[in-house]
């Protein structure tokens, strides 16, 4: 019975592709109306999210090897990672020091209640990277991860359109900056949307989780002197 | 029925290798206690292992096309589970809001617009 939710979660995602396909928006996107789909379904019925949870274990579960298979889409593009290096580890090197920096000068802005600017500390990177440096740091786990795929979400969501409007229009270009901003989700979006666009979405998704958890302890420091 | 079967074996073959790739970073990140998941490391190890040719691009196809192209929904349940944070993300929503939106936005043009500046 529990697996009824395994299926569903399938079945009104899929569906929801094939409905979406044909609008052209940015707002007409599968992943998210299929969450706001089931958040509706939990929070008007009496039904047992923790049912939900359990059931889909399964692919949270699977979004690990998937991680692992994006190795494949990298060595695709590995002449063209290889004749940029220079630009894409400056690129990623300079969006992850905004992408802390930014999210605690505002979130300071604010609050200075310290458990709180740690957990935003991350926000940008794959949620296990996050996590534990979440743990590391000293802010809250659970925060972290929430605030992540909040971030993954957005990003997903208007990224590319962003990226068009500000007339970023080489395609290495949007990978970056999806990966940089949008990690694992941003990713996704990117391999649905391009070659090429995925490979370096890929790859600043890897660079920017290990310069964030490298560079953390140094910004969790700051937040402590505050 | 033989190509169903050998079809079986492709997509066999390839999880396995992927899981191998997976289960060698997982065990890099618990034995070192870096805070970099196993998933990342495996993703690096099966990136060096293909760059190596180690291992062959195309017996790798099967199991990873089929994630790649699902990764999107693996992601359905991880978002519904936001409910859970409700209570959490509504206590502090406006710094959390603020700067989650501005950050993101920040972050993805600066590194669309240096990238594209260099590699000019």
């Amino acid at each position: 019975m529990i697996y009824f939710y395994t299926i569903a979660t399938v079945v009104v995602f899929l569906l929801l592709k094939k409905l979406l396909a044909p609008i052209r928006s940015p707002l007409a996107n599968p992943l998210l109306w299929s969450i706001a789909f089931f958040m509706l379904l939990f929070s008007l019925s009496h039904l047992n999210f923790q049912h939900y949870q359990d059931a889909n274990q399964l692919f949270i579960w699977l979004l690990e090897p998937a991680v692992v298979a994006l190795a494949l889409p990298l060595f695709n593009q590995v002449t063209q990672i290889r004749n940029q290096l220079k630009p894409i580890l400056i690129s990623c090197s300079i969006g992850v020091i905004v992408a802390m920096s930014s999210g605690l000068a505002i979130a300071y802005a604010f609050t200075s209640d310290k458990q709180l600017l740690l957990s935003l500390l991350p926000k940008s990177v794959t949620s296990p990277i996050a996590m534990a440096i979440a743990q590391q740091t000293g802010g809250l786990a659970s925060l972290s991860a929430a605030v992540v795929i909040a971030v993954g979400l957005l990003g997903a969501l208007c990224g590319f359109s962003v990226l068009k409007w500000a007339k970023i229009t080489n395609l290495q270009a949007q990978g970056i900056a999806m990966g940089c901003s949008a990690h694992a989700i941003g990713t996704a979006k990117a391999i649905e949307t391009g070659k090429e666009q995925g490979a370096f979405s890929s790859l600043a998704l890897v660079i920017s989780g290990i310069l964030t958890a490298v560079l953390a302890p140094i910004f969790a420091m700051i937040i402590q002197s505050l | 029925m033989r190509t169903a079967c050998l079809t079986l074996l492709t997509y066999l073959r390839s999880a396995l290798i992927i899981l191998l790739f997976l289960g060698l970073g997982k065990g890099i990140t618990a034995l070192s206690g870096l805070p970099i998941p196993g998933s990342i490391i495996g993703l690096l190890l099966l990136f060096t292992a293909l760059t190596l040719r180690v291992v062959n691009y195309q017996t790798l196809l099967p199991t990873a096309n089929l994630l790649l192209r699902y990764m999107t929904l693996f992601f359905v349940p991880v978002g519904v589970g936001l409910l859970q944070y409700g209570d959490l993300l509504s206590q502090y929503w406006l710094a959390i809001g603020l700067s989650s939106v501005i950050g993101t936005f920040t972050v993805l043009l600066t590194t669309g617009w240096v990238y594209q500046r260099l590699a000019k």
